[in-house]
């Protein structure tokens, strides 16, 4: 009988770092939030969501089976802890902004390539 | 060609009917080559028929005109909304800067790689006359100093030989008059005439003198064809109090410029210099 872990305690470690208190990094140890990065030198930003895959019961609320932490980035979804040391956390509305950016910024499509802001001028 | 038509290509007018003039002569008639030459004689007369020759990559020049035009229009736009309103703004200019400053070194790196085998050019042209030319500054700053030397020299003669030729005027001046009043005493006439003459020309010995020593000395030419070599006097000013003539020139900008860049210099070393304070200010970089 295993109860899935509150969204309280998913979500702490982000919180956290919102609030500029610098938690502790773990290599290999992702936490659940809200990311962004860049997937090559020079590159466009790339949001990355965080978070846990599980099954639950619905009829007991308990988990099905092991909670696995997951990254989403761009759509698809990706281990979670190769990418984790490179993810800088941001706030979720700045990865909504970032994800709605790509539709005025079509260079940023290409995320693994590197952007060059000399080809197009970048207006307000 | 004219010996073989009837008329050897003249119109005759001796036999005319009456009331009739003779009619213009027209050219003949001449063959495609020579045609070909004179249609192109007249367009090359017309104007060049081979594009210019340019210094630099046509192409790329006209291409990075059309991108520069592009961020101009795009600097009008941001110019528009004159002041920034929210992070998501600053982000989009901060983009629009680096693009524009890539853009610029893009540029730049055309440009000096079009010019590069034109200064390569110049700087050949360069290593063969600079060195002539600098030989003969040398050569010149030299003979100058030897000139000046030999200069300063004969003036120091000159003005020698004129004191000696006023002293002595005015020594025979100074008999002369002792002879004139000596002749005046004993009524001698012929006496007083000569003692009269040698005043006289001591009086001129004396104005020689004076206008000798006044003269410019000059080195004239050999040849004639040469420009004289004279000497020029040139002042200069000698401090003899450092403070005072600082306190001269204290107002004046380019001490100003001289001291800000001193102090800007020391206080970025991490010496804070007297009579001033370190300040900081933000720049946008």
């Amino acid at each position: 009988m295993r109860q899935p872990t509150p969204a309280s305690q998913l979500y702490a470690w982000h919180r956290a770092t919102m609030r500029g208190e610098a938690p502790q990094i773990h290599d290999g140890l992702p936490e659940c939030g809200w990311y962004r990065t860049r997937m090559v030198k020079g590159g466009p930003w790339v949001a990355v969501e965080i978070k846990i895959v599980r099954e639950v019961d619905l009829n007991t609320g308990e988990l099905t089976g092991p909670e696995s932490v997951v990254a989403v980035v761009d759509g698809q979804k990706r281990r979670a802890e190769p990418l984790w040391t490179y993810l800088e956390a941001i706030s979720r509305e700045e990865y909504a902004a970032i994800i709605e950016r790509r539709e005025s910024i079509p260079a940023m499509a290409a995320t693994h390539a590197r952007i060059d802001l000399s080809l197009e001028p970048m207006r307000p | 060609m004219n010996d073989d038509l009837p008329d050897h290509g003249r119109p005759r007018t001796d036999n005319l009917p009456e009331g009739m003039t003779a009619l213009p002569v027209l050219p003949m008639a001449i063959s495609d080559e020579d045609a070909a030459i004179e249609l192109a004689k007249r367009v090359a007369a017309a104007g060049k028929t081979q594009p210019e020759d340019l210094p630099y990559d046509a192409d790329k020049a006209f291409a990075f005109r059309l991108r520069v035009n592009a961020f101009s229009d795009a600097a009008g736009a941001w110019k528009d909304i004159k002041t920034i309103r929210s992070n998501e703004q600053a982000e989009r200019l901060t983009d629009f800067l680096r693009g524009a400053q890539a853009l610029s070194k893009q540029v730049d790196e055309q440009r000096m790689a079009d010019k590069k085998p034109w200064n390569e050019r110049a700087d050949r042209v360069q290593a063969v006359y600079k060195p002539l030319i600098d030989t003969l500054d040398l050569m010149a700053a030299w003979m100058k100093r030897m000139a000046g030397d030999w200069m300063q020299a004969e003036k120091e003669r000159k003005a020698a030989e004129a004191a000696a030729a006023k002293k002595k005027a005015a020594e025979e001046a100074a008999a002369a008059a002792a002879e004139l009043a000596r002749a005046e005493a004993a009524n001698d006439a012929v006496g007083m005439i000569e003692a009269e003459a040698k005043r006289a020309e001591a009086a001129n010995a004396a104005k020689a003198a004076e206008k000798a020593e006044k003269e410019k000395t000059k080195m004239g030419s050999a040849s004639g064809g040469g420009r004289a070599v004279s000497m020029r006097t040139q002042a200069f000013a000698v401090i003899e109090s450092q403070n005072a003539c600082y306190m001269h020139f204290r107002d004046h900008p380019k001490v100003k410029e001289v001291l800000q860049a001193l102090a800007d210099e020391a206080v970025r070393g991490g010496n804070v210099p007297p009579g001033c304070k370190r300040d900081e200010r933000k720049v946008a970089a």
